[in-house]
This record gives structure tokens, sequence and C-alpha cells, in this order.
């Protein structure tokens, strides 16, 4: 009996410890299951949960000119973010950052109770703003640097920019078209926590920041030129009383484009309340009738295509030509007798012109408008190119041809123009115009380099070398519509004109709202510029020699004096010149009163004492915008030194050479 | 074993010891890797808890040895006072500023120095006067009236001031320990059958009537579906498990101890050891508490009288019991108790009490026939 319990006892003992076996056999089949065979998908799931990722937009790419300079960067400004579920007093933490970003307290308060993790408060806000919020210290709202796009020269190029949103992405021009490439990928930031949300530094090695994938856009644009056409633009407009103005310069032989500037202007800094309007780019996007700046390709045509010899002479009816029920004046109602074919473009005769035409017949001349590239898109890149309006050659009538022969009852853009006006100086040659020269890198390495392209051969540069001549007489000669040009030393080639803005509401031809024009290029002998100056609507001096020629000039002028200096083959020396060279070399006894710190990133810089280029040197730095009145040395500056940065970051420079 | 050995002194289970020694000293490093974080904030030094559980370590091997050297027969005299102990400390609990509130739940005296977890001491206590009461009474288990029925009210009184505190987890335990002794003790199947219906109402009864036990028994059935709020705890003990994968992530580098997981180092300190040690080290621990149930029943086994017999199953299976509860409940294969691990888990009364348990043991073993 005790024997028989005593065995029971223990098989009773036995089947309790096989019961725990059991227990913990399946405890360690369980964690067998967790940690083995599912255990890739729990971690993935715990990993989420221990990195906070934000997702940033990458720094965007800059928009360089030819020559390296920015002229579309980005700045980095803080933007406020919260982590409602980490704000313990909501209320009181809404009133505060209220206070601080000067926003609705309620629009914030509704924020920070919701029920999401992560919100943006405010984007982009000023430094200052940003030294109070993170002073303030409030638990679950943070900066982020976020960037800010910048347009270090206000309204330069403003037209090929364009600008961006809010978001930074590219709205308009350039910004726009080439908006993925300076995008980039959207950069994430990521960091491991804690479950409080609380950032883990001894960690920090995971973080992975994707590197900046994005691209920067290397321009055709001469910056320099780009400002001195605008200058010259802007000036003539104002003196003119013009609605407003186009002006291009290229490079006749490669069809970069060094300057492409539209009058007025905006500062893509701040487009707020700026009509689409302002910011179109008309070099591209209207087209207008040319008047005489299209003579030159009727010419040319009709000399390649031998129908005329330049030895040819027309009667020009002494300034009154019947076409068909349309009578043909002379501008100005000038009145020529027999004019050889190069006089009828030195006098612009528009009777002499129609008689070419005339003679050419209208599908030669049709195709010689095409070859030149009119009627079609240039295909530069940019956006909302138009094509102009060339009617096919079938709906010509007598009159029409006649007309066109003088650039009336055609619609070119300025682009077509000066591409067309390169190709007679370029050999006949017509190049396809560009703007983007290439893209490089995050360190700035070429990815991308675009090379000229020929779009194809328009006439025999026999031919090209016969206008060309031709149009230089146009402006060399004393009795030359396009005298006003000359430059100095410098054969030009170029050709006037003036159309008459065709008025819709009434459906005729506008007698006093003309677009003035000259358009042209130099060397004649090797021409490396050529420039179109537009005027539209000009009070004074409606004729195109007197109120584009000078602009043309002017521009011309600077460019062969600062720029393109192995042009010209007497440099002219003036006195003027002489007394800045010896003030520059007295630079050292002027004394640079900096009586702000220079270093404090948050306050305007004093500028006094400084020269245009090392003004423009430390704006740039601070991402200030400067306007600069006068030449020589920093005299005035307002806002004054040491006054704090705020969202406009500009100052106006007065300079003198007077100390 | 022959006449020679008979009734000698043998030198305690040294496998036992070993098991014991392994597990504090993991134990040990692991309550340091996890509290170090939360020991930082709570009391600006990561090694705070560190200091007192090697304290508790202390007071832990000196109870062990105590009790190794009291033969264990001298215990069977502290049985009647053990119960009246374990109920006037279990009332005490009551009384404001002597019991102390944490977490919802009313389970430390107050000793001034102190806390003192007293069903850990209860648990401890009830085998002893359990295994007392079933080896004296051997002959009437047979009796429903005798052999279940007083057991099963005495254990009654003990088990409704601990419901009270609330303590679900440490009641159900007591529960399963008094079905096993009487089981073993050879009560009827038949018997223990009728107690085993008779006491399922009864706790599914207490789960309706605490919302919180039928939100973590909710959790437990699909943890994913409230993963915010009731799932959270079980979910983060599963994602541990799940990070540490086969080999772990190292010991010291778990992310889950920064506050994902509550309580690293007492309740979830086994998911503290999967994220940094991996399959590996929860395998490695399991088997130890294997190797602890198997030598434990062993010296039951052995035992030389019905009541070390009982005195050892009875302590093995609260040990082992403990240890189940709480790893199937980290695991999620049962709903969490909040219960500590034997020997790993971080607090003073438990390891205090475990290490009794394992001098009482080990005394036993020296007893062997």
């Amino acid at each position: 009996m005790a024997a028989d319990s005593k065995k029971w006892l223990k098989v009773r003992i036995v089947s309790l410890l096989v019961f725990f076996l059991v227990l913990f056999i399946a405890l360690i089949s369980r964690a067998f299951q967790l940690q083995v065979l599912s255990g890739q998908k729990l971690k993935t799931l715990a990993q989420k949960q221990h990195t906070a990722t934000l997702p940033l937009q990458a720094e965007r790419g800059v928009i360089y000119d030819r020559n390296g300079e920015k002229l579309a960067a980005s700045i980095l400004a803080d933007s406020v973010c919260a982590d409602p579920s980490r704000i313990a007093e909501p209320s009181r933490a809404s009133a505060q950052l209220a206070q601080i970003l000067e926003m609705d307290k309620n629009a914030i308060y509704k924020k920070l109770a919701g029920p999401k993790n992560f919100i943006w408060l405010a984007r982009r806000i000023s430094p200052d703003q940003a030294v109070i919020v993170e002073n303030a210290n409030i638990d679950g709202v943070f900066l982020v640097k976020e960037p800010k796009r910048f347009y270090p020269n206000g309204e330069l190029a403003a037209h090929l920019l364009g600008f961006v949103g809010s978001d930074t992405s590219g709205l308009e021009g350039l910004e726009k078209k080439y908006d993925e490439l300076l995008k980039g990928k959207s950069q994430k930031h990521v960091w491991t926590r804690d479950a409080k949300g609380k950032r883990l530094f001894p960690h920090a090695d995971n973080e992975e920041a994707v590197k900046d994938v994005n691209n920067n856009l290397v321009l055709t644009i001469d910056s320099r030129i780009q400002y001195l056409v605008e200058t010259h633009l802007k000036e003539a407009v104002q003196s003119k009383g013009a609605r407003g103005g186009i002006a291009i310069v290229m490079d006749p032989k490669t069809g970069e484009i060094l300057a492409m500037a539209n009058e007025a202007g905006f500062n893509p800094n701040n487009i707020k309340g700026i009509k689409p309007e302002r910011w179109r780019n008309r070099a591209i996007a209207d087209s207008f009738d040319p008047g005489s700046t299209f003579k030159p390709f009727l010419v040319a045509g009709a000399l390649d295509a031998g129908i005329i010899k330049e030895k040819d002479k027309f009667f020009c009816e002494w300034g009154r030509y019947k076409v068909a029920d349309r009578i043909i004046r002379e501008a100005n109602s000038k009145k020529h007798g027999t004019l050889s074919v190069p006089d009828i473009l030195k006098y612009s005769s528009n009777i002499g012109s129609s008689k070419i035409a005339e003679k050419m017949g209208r599908e030669k001349f049709h195709d010689y408008i095409e070859k030149f590239g009119f009627g079609a898109r240039t295909g530069i890149e940019l956006n909302g190119e138009a094509k102009g309006l060339l009617r096919p050659m079938q709906k010509w009538t007598k009159v029409d041809t006649a007309m066109i022969a003088f650039g009336q009852g055609i619609s070119v853009t300025a682009i077509q123009l000066i591409s067309a006006i390169s190709a007679i100086a370029n050999n006949g040659i017509l190049m396809k115009p560009y703007i983007v020269r290439g893209f490089t890198d995050n360190d700035n390495r070429l990815v991308k380099m675009y090379t000229p392209t020929v779009a194809r051969q328009v006439i025999s540069p026999e031919t090209a070398r016969r206008v060309t001549a031709m149009l230089t007489e146009v402006v060399d000669a004393s009795d030359g519509t396009g005298k006003n040009a000359r430059i100095v030393n410098v054969a030009v080639a170029g050709k006037t004109g003036t159309s008459q803005i065709f008025d819709f509401s009434r459906g005729i031809y506008s007698r006093d709202k003309v677009r003035t024009s000259f358009i042209g290029f130099f060397p004649a002998d090797n021409p490396q510029v050529a420039i179109l100056v537009i005027l539209d609507q000009p009070q004074h001096d409606k004729w195109g020699g007197v109120a584009a020629a000078p602009v043309f000039k002017n521009i011309g002028e600077q460019i062969l004096n600062c720029y393109k200096t192995n042009i010209r083959e007497n440099p002219v020396f003036d006195q003027d010149q002489a007394n800045k060279l010896q003030l520059v070399a007295a630079e050292q006894n002027i004394p640079a009163p900096i009586t702000v710190d220079n270093n404090d990133e948050t306050v305007m810089p004093d500028f006094q004492g400084l020269t245009i280029r090392e003004t423009i040197k430390i704006a740039k730095a601070r991402a200030i915008e400067v306007s600069i009145a006068g030449s020589g040395w920093a005299i005035n500056q307002y806002p004054k030194a040491g006054t704090p940065l705020t969202e406009d970051r500009s100052c106006k420079v007065t300079f003198s050479v007077s100390d | 074993m022959d006449a020679a050995a008979k009734n000698e002194e043998k030198s305690p289970d040294v496998i036992l010891l070993l098991v014991i020694l392994i597990l504090i000293t993991v134990g040990t490093a692991m309550i340091y890797s996890s509290s170090s974080i939360i020991a930082l904030e709570r009391f600006k030094d990561g090694q705070y808890f560190l200091k007192k559980q090697i304290v508790f370590v202390f007071m832990g091997i000196v109870a062990m040895v105590l009790m190794i050297k009291i033969p264990y027969t001298q215990l069977r005299k502290a049985a009647y006072p053990g119960v009246i102990l374990s109920l006037i400390l279990l009332l005490l609990l009551f009384v404001p500023h002597i019991g102390l509130k944490r977490g919802g739940a009313t389970r430390w005296l107050n000793l001034v120095f102190f806390s003192f977890q007293v069903t850990e001491m209860v648990k401890i206590l009830m085998i002893l006067f359990l295994a007392h009461l079933l080896a004296r009474k051997t002959h009437q288990l047979q009796k429903f009236s005798r052999g279940v029925l007083i057991p099963l009210a005495i254990t009654a009184v003990v088990i409704l001031p601990i419901l009270f505190q609330p303590d679900f987890g440490t009641a159900v335990i007591i529960a399963m320990i008094l079905v096993m002794m009487l089981y073993i003790a050879g009560t009827r199947i038949k018997h223990l059958l009728i107690l085993a219906a008779a006491l399922i109402p009864v706790a599914v009864l207490l789960v309706l009537q605490k919302g919180y036990r039928m939100a973590r028994l909710t959790a437990f059935l699909d943890p994913w579906k409230d993963a915010g709020n009731s799932g959270f705890q079980i979910i983060q003990s599963l994602l541990s498990f799940g990070s540490g994968g086969t080999f772990g992530v190292g010991i010291g580098d778990g992310m889950q101890k920064l506050f994902y997981l509550p309580e690293p180092h007492t309740d979830f300190i086994l998911s503290i050891i999967a994220e940094e040690s991996g399959f590996i080290g929860v395998t490695i621990i399991i088997v130890m508490f294997i190797i602890f149930a198997l030598r434990g029943f062993m010296i039951s086994l052995k035992a030389p009288d019905l009541f070390g017999t009982l005195l050892a199953a009875g302590l093995t299976m609260v040990i082992a019991l403990g240890a189940f509860i709480n790893i199937a409940g980290v695991m999620g294969l049962i709903p969490l108790k909040g219960l500590t691990l034997p020997f790993l888990s971080y607090g003073g009364t438990s390891f205090v009490m475990s290490m009794t348990a394992v001098g009482i043991l080990l005394n036993i073993s020296t007893q062997t026939v």
C-alpha cells in the first residue's frame, strides 16, 4: 500500500513535471516564431517607431549665369513646426506662438489641439522670429531649416528666371521649365528617437540624410550684359514715354542668348500683387509686325535666289505706288526716285521693297521667310514661346505680298527676329537660339553642356556678306536711316524699323501707335554680337532710327568697352577713366568707418567706405538686395547699418567719387 | 543509493544553485541595461536600480543560506502562524499610509526604509501551509469535505484580500498551486474537476467585473485592434522580441527600453533580453527555468517525507508557474498579468522570497533519502 501510493505520488509529480516541460517548450516555440520566423516583419515595425522622418525639400539648385554669377539661389530660413502630442498646454503654447509669429491664436490652437503628431506652424520665418521661438523653448515646438528662394540681383533677368511658389516649386520662367531638375528629389530627414519623441544623439550615425540630388542650371546669359541692357532699356522706355520694351543680345555664331530683357521688370523676390501680365516674357511670347526690320530678309532672299542683283535699280514711284486697290507710301512721306538695292535698305524704302517682293513672287518670298525661321517656334528652352503669324502663301494677295515686304501683315517674335538677323551675320547659317548652357551637379561639376545647334543654311555665305555690307551702309552712311546706331571704330550692320500697331478694336493699323525697333550686329566683318531693341509705343521719336538705334548703340558701346574689349582695335582713352584710375590708387587713404560688426548676420552691415564691388560681395553673402546709385565709394545707405534684417532684405546704397 | 547514504546530509543540489546564480547574474546585468535610461530620467542616476538590486541580491543570498541551514522539517511549526501572519499583513494593506498604492493596486507595505510586497511572501507561506496540511491529512484526502474543502476554505480566506488589492494574477497563481498540490497529494481527480468547475465561473465573473481585465483580455486576443491604447504594451513587447531576431541587437543597444516598453526592468525584462540577446538569449533563459523545474521536481521526488515532497513541488511550481505566466504574457500567449519574472525582474520582495524558496529547496535536497 505504502509502496503503491509512493509509486502513484511519483507518477503524479512526473506528470506535473511533463506538464511544465510542455509549457516551457511551447514558450521556446513561440520565441522562435516571434524572433526568427516573423522577426523581420516586427523589426521593420519597431524601426518605424524608433525613427522619426521629416520630409524636407532638397535645397533648390542654383541658377548661374555664364560666368558663374548666381542669378537664383537658395538661402536657409527657419520654419516652425510642432508635435502636438508633446505639447502639454496647447492654449498657453498657442498664445505664446501667436504673439511671436503674429498669427491668429485660435488658428494655432486648432492646429495644436489636433490629433496629428507633426504640423507646420509657419514657414520660412525671419531670423529674428526664429531666435525668439528658439528662446521660448516650448516643448514640442521646434525649428527646421528650409531653403528659401532668393534672387540676389532682384529684377535682373526676372522674366527669364521666373519665380517659385511658397513650396519652392517653380511657377514661371526657367524655374518652372526646369523645375524637376532644380528641385531634385525631396530629402528625408531621419533620426532615431525614444518613445517620448526625443532625438537620440548617440544614435546619430543612423541618420540617413539623403544627399542632395538636384542640379544647378548654367545659363548663356551674361549677367553684366543683362544688367546694362536692362538699364539702357529702362532708361529709353522712360525717356521716350514708351509703354514697354524688349531687348535681346545674342551671339550670332552660336545662338547663345547673352541677355534678354523686358521692360517693365519685376522683382521675383516679392511677387505679391503683381499681375501675370507683368511677368510675361514678351521677347518670346508676343508677336508683332516687324516693320522695316524685315526688309533685310527680303533682300537677302531675293539676292540668294538670284532674282535681283545688287546693281539692280528700282523706280520708287516718288512715294506713291498703287498695288491693286491699295496705295503704298514711304515712311514719313518721303519721296524716292530710282534706288539701287542697297539704297532701298539704306533709305528703308517701302515701295522699293514691295517691288522686289513683286519681282520675287510670293512662292519664293514665303519660302525664304520660312527658311529664316519665321512662322515657327525657334525651340528656345522657355515656356510660352509664340509662333508668330505667317499666313499660308496661297492666301497672299498682291497687296499682302507688297506689304509683307516691308514687314506689315506678318507677325514675328523678337526671338525669331534676332535669330534671323544672326543668320545673316553668321554666313547665312541660322542657329537655334538657346539660353541654357548646361547643368552642373551639387558640387558644380559639369553634368551636361549644350553645344550650338545649326538650324539650317538659309542663304549662301556670299549673299550673307553682301547683305551685311548693305546693312553696314545703313548705319555708316551719313544719310543712312540707322546712323544713330553708329559706334566709333566698329563697323555696325543694322536696320531700323517702325511698324504700325494693328488696332484690333478698329481692325486697321493705327497711325500713331507704333513699335519702333532696331536690329543689328557688329563687327560687320566678323560679327560677335547681335542686338535687337524694340520700344513699344514711344511717345517721342517714334521712328526707329531715332528712338531704338541709340539704345542699340549704348548697349553695344558698353559691351565693347567692358566685356568684348578685343573687338575694337583702338580703344579710346578718355579723360574720365584716367581720373578714376587715380582715385582707385588713392583708395587706401579713405578711412573705412566701420562701426557695425559686419560679421553679425542678423543686422544690416555697414557699407560705408566700400567700393561697389565690395558692397555687392558683402550683400550677396548676406542675401541682401542692394540697389546702387552713383559710382565710387559708398557714402550713404538706407536702412542704416545695424538695422535688424527683416523679410525685406534690401538696402539702398549711394556711391560717390568725391570724398 | 544504499543504506550507507541514508539519513546522511548530502551537499545541496549544485546544478540548481548554478542555474539560480546564472539567472541572478543575467538578471542583474539586464536590470542595469534596461533601467539605466529610466533611472537617469527619474532619479538622475543611471545606476539607481542596479545599486538597489545588488543590495537585494545580497539580502536574497543571506535568506537562501539561512534557509539552507534550517532543516525544512522545522518549518512545519511555522505553517499555521504563517497563514495568520499572511492574513494580518494582507489586511494591514488596507490601512491608509501603511499600504502603498502603486499603479492602481495596493500591494506594498510601507516599512519606512523600503516597501514590502506582501503577496510574494504569502505565496511561500501558503505553500508551506498547504504542504503541512496535506501531508498531515493524507489519509482523509479521499473525502471531498476534508480533503478538498478545508484547504480550499483556508486558501479562499487568504485569496479574498488579495483579490481586493487587487492582484488577480497572484490570486490565480495561488489557486493553481492549490489545485496542483491537491493533485500531488492524491486528491481524487473527480474532486479536482469539481473544484475547477467551481473556480472557472468565479474567475470569469472577476474578469467581467473589472474593465481593465476585460481590456487586457481583448488586447491579448487582438493587440493590433487598439494598438495605441490597451494593446500598446503587448505590441511593444512583441516588437522587442521581433527586433532581437536570432542573435539580438547587442547587450545595451536595445531601443525598446527607451520608454517604448513600460517597466522594462520589472515585468518586461524578458522583452529587453529578447531584443538585446535575441532568440538565443531567450532560449537560454527558458532552458534555465526548465533545468530549474527538472531539479526542483527531482528534489521533490527524492524528498524523505511527503511534507518535503509537497513543499519542494509547491516551491518549484510557484517559481516555474511565475516564470511561465510572465514569459507567456510578454510573448502574447496569455493575457498580461503584471507579474514579475523570478530571479530576473527587478524587485526586492519578489527576489528575496524566490531566494528563500530556493534555500528551502536546497535544504530539502540535502535531506534526500
